[in-house]
């Protein structure tokens, strides 16, 4: 009995011998490569970034380009010239710089003080319009219910200007 | 152009006809509509009338016990105008007016104290606390004079006749005083009232001048309420106290120049010195562009033709004048004529303003004739040299009627002292004084109009003071008062 396992034993290595190794069609590191690729789930996150930034790129460089020429910069240098000398023997100074405008200071809906002064003196202060009732900036003008005349009007309105409006004194 | 020359004249003429007809309405007083219609009495002169029920009162000890503006113990470092500015803050005015309070509280301050419903009475308690704080500083320095020399006529000063209302706020709580009988609270808070129209003064403008002068009727309002309850103090030393005149017009005047001097700085400098050098045309060009600014009753371009048209006419007197000045005939020519033009007119504004401004200060009476002197020949002048006179005539503010609004205000606190000096009396006599030399504990004021005593006359337990218009002037509400002063007890004695 023993010998005859032996001998089996014999035969089946000598079959085993006989068989010629194969080449193996299995690559260890692609199944490496792809067991690692199916244990991430799919995103195409970095791909649509890619390509949206690609395209952007793309359009800036073309407006780079493309765009017109820069319009030359034009600076205007304001030289005050010195008034005209007169024939006579005295010298004119130079042009003084003339004062700001006065409407710099104010909106056309502001009262200056002239404006103030003006209807204080005509009809009295109690008929001033009164800024903190102006909601929209523009100033309130209420009829005036009594003029004041004792408290500094100027009764001769027409006088004053009629030298400017009518051309009379 | 004739279409707008057209529409400006009717626009003046409508503002002359308004004017006119106010200065001959009877109905206006400043404070309150208490006084008693005049019409009562047709056959007396036309006068503010005003009647009092008096208390006698003796004066109190110490004699300054109660007095009308805060005392120097009482004031404390700082600027009072910061606090003034705070009370005007927008968080508590805006809803306040838009509440009606601020329109209310005229009509509240017109009724007479008894009447006044009180539930209707809203005040700004908070802006109120700035104001008391305000009037308790050592000085008030408005800081608007450098502005006003930059900005002349141009400056915005929508604070200034804001104040008003604070008068009025202060005199309404010095009236809810009264009513509940807290006459310690009252005088405490008329001084604050007081001391804002002080404050007011030291603004450099007319205006800030005419609203001291209102809120200082306000004030005087309240008073003549506060001596006729009983128990009120004798507030005879309390007036004798305030400052006279209670408002100082000269450095409001003297604002008004410099506003005006501002809008024309070369031009004055080319009036102190005869080598300066001539001016650039585009210099003036841009003062009659601020000159148009302040007053747009006319446009540019048709100012600027008046002006050219004037300058020219004006040229021949202007350069006589500025010869008489020392100015040499080769330097005149040097200028171009519109400068020549308004150098003169400049002189003759400041000639013309100084007549008048040279007379404030001198008790009414006394500068009441100078004063209408000088009015009377800026008008002959303005006929003569119509057209030298333009800078005249375009800014020279009624500076007679501000003088004659001070006045007003120191004639009723003059009254009011007499009235004080007259419950003095009572209170030493058991009855009211029948003639003026009954009064013999205390000087009597005399009328700071006339500069003469009061009229005092006695009959049937009532006693008239009455103050006369001013020489020359007709009767009216305006330009005379009368007090009809009883005792409460009823004592025709």
């Amino acid at each position: 009995m023993p010998a005859r396992r032996e001998k089996d034993l014999s035969d089946l290595e000598k079959l085993l011998a006989a068989l010629p190794p194969r080449p193996t069609t299995l690559d260890r590191d692609h199944l490496l490569f792809r067991a690692g690729q199916a244990s991430m789930r799919r995103s195409w996150i970095w791909p649509f970034v890619a390509v949206t930034m690609s395209a952007a790129t793309g359009c800036l460089a073309m407006f780079l380009f493309l765009r017109p020429a820069p319009e030359p910069i034009v600076q205007i240098v304001q030289v005050q010239v010195p008034a005209p000398a007169p024939p006579v023997t005295p010298e004119p100074g130079p042009a003084t710089q003339p004062p700001a405008p006065l409407h710099a200071y104010g909106t056309p809906s502001a009262m200056s003080y002239w404006q103030i002064q003006q209807q204080a003196l005509l009809f009295g202060v109690e008929n001033l319009p009164s800024p903190v009732t102006q909601s929209d900036g523009e100033p309130e003008r209420r009829a005036p219910r009594t003029p004041d005349m004792s408290t500094g009007a100027r009764p001769k309105m027409v006088e004053q200007f009629s030298p400017f409006l009518f051309g009379v004194p | 152009m004739p279409l707008r020359h057209t529409i400006s004249g009717a626009v003046v003429t409508g503002l002359a006809i308004l004017a006119t007809a106010a200065a001959q309405s009877p109905s206006y007083t400043p404070g309150k509509s208490k006084p008693a219609p005049s019409a009562e009495a047709p056959k007396r002169p036309k006068a503010r009338v005003v009647r009092l029920t008096l208390h006698p009162a003796a004066a109190p000890t110490p004699a300054l016990e109660y007095q009308l503006l805060p005392e120097l113990r009482d004031l404390k470092p700082g600027n009072a105008a910061l606090l003034y500015q705070r009370a005007q803050n927008v968080e508590w005015w805006v809803p306040y007016v838009r509440r009606g309070h601020l329109e209310n509280m005229g009509d509240l301050l017109d009724m007479p104290l008894r009447e006044m419903p009180r539930a209707k009475v809203e005040l700004l308690w908070e802006a109120l606390r700035e104001m008391d704080l305000a009037a308790r500083r050592e000085y008030c320095d408005w800081e608007m004079t450098p502005r006003l020399r930059d900005e002349g006529y141009a400056l915005l000063v929508p604070d200034v006749h804001q104040f008003r209302n604070f008068g009025q706020m202060l005199a309404m709580r010095a009236r809810l005083d009264l009513l509940d009988g807290r006459l310690d609270d009252a005088v405490a808070h008329l001084q604050t009232g007081f001391a804002l129209s002080r404050h007011l003064n030291e603004g450099p403008t007319v205006v800030n001048a005419l609203v001291s002068m209102a809120v200082g009727h306000m004030m005087v309002d309240q008073v003549e309420d506060l001596v006729q309850l009983d128990k009120a103090p004798n507030l005879y030393w309390a007036l004798a106290d305030l400052p006279r005149p209670f408002v100082n017009l000269r450095r409001p005047l003297q604002g008004e120049k410099v506003t005006v001097a501002g809008l024309f700085p070369e031009i004055r400098a080319a009036l102190k010195d005869p080598n300066h050098p001539p001016i650039a045309v585009q210099t003036i060009n841009s003062y009659l562009k601020n000159l148009h600014y302040v007053n747009r009753n006319v446009t540019l371009g048709d100012l600027r033709l008046m002006f050219a048209m004037t300058s020219a006419r004006a040229f021949p007197s202007a350069k006589k004048y500025l010869l008489d000045k020392g100015f040499t005939v080769e330097r005149i020519a040097a200028m171009p004529v519109t400068q020549v033009s308004l150098m003169y007119s400049l002189a003759k504004f400041d000639e013309i303003y100084d007549e008048t401004y040279k007379w404030h200060n001198l008790p009414y009476w006394q500068a009441r004739p100078g004063i209408i002197k000088a009015r009377q020949q800026f008008f002959e002048q303005r006929k003569e040299q119509a057209d030298a006179m333009f800078l005249p005539s375009f800014l020279m503010p009624a500076l007679d009627n501000v003088v004659f609004g001070r006045a007003r205000l120191e004639r009723r606190l003059a009254m009011l002292q007499m009235v004080e000096a007259v419950r003095l009396q009572a209170a030493a006599d058991g009855r009211l004084p029948q003639r003026l030399e009954d009064i013999r504990d205390v000087p009597v004021p005399t009328d700071p109009i006339t500069g003469k005593a009061f009229e005092y006359t006695w009959s049937d337990g009532q006693a008239v003071l009455y103050a006369p218009p001013p020489e020359g002037e007709p009767a009216s509400d305006r330009s005379a008062v009368r007090y009809e002063l009883r005792l409460a007890n009823g004592n025709k004695n």
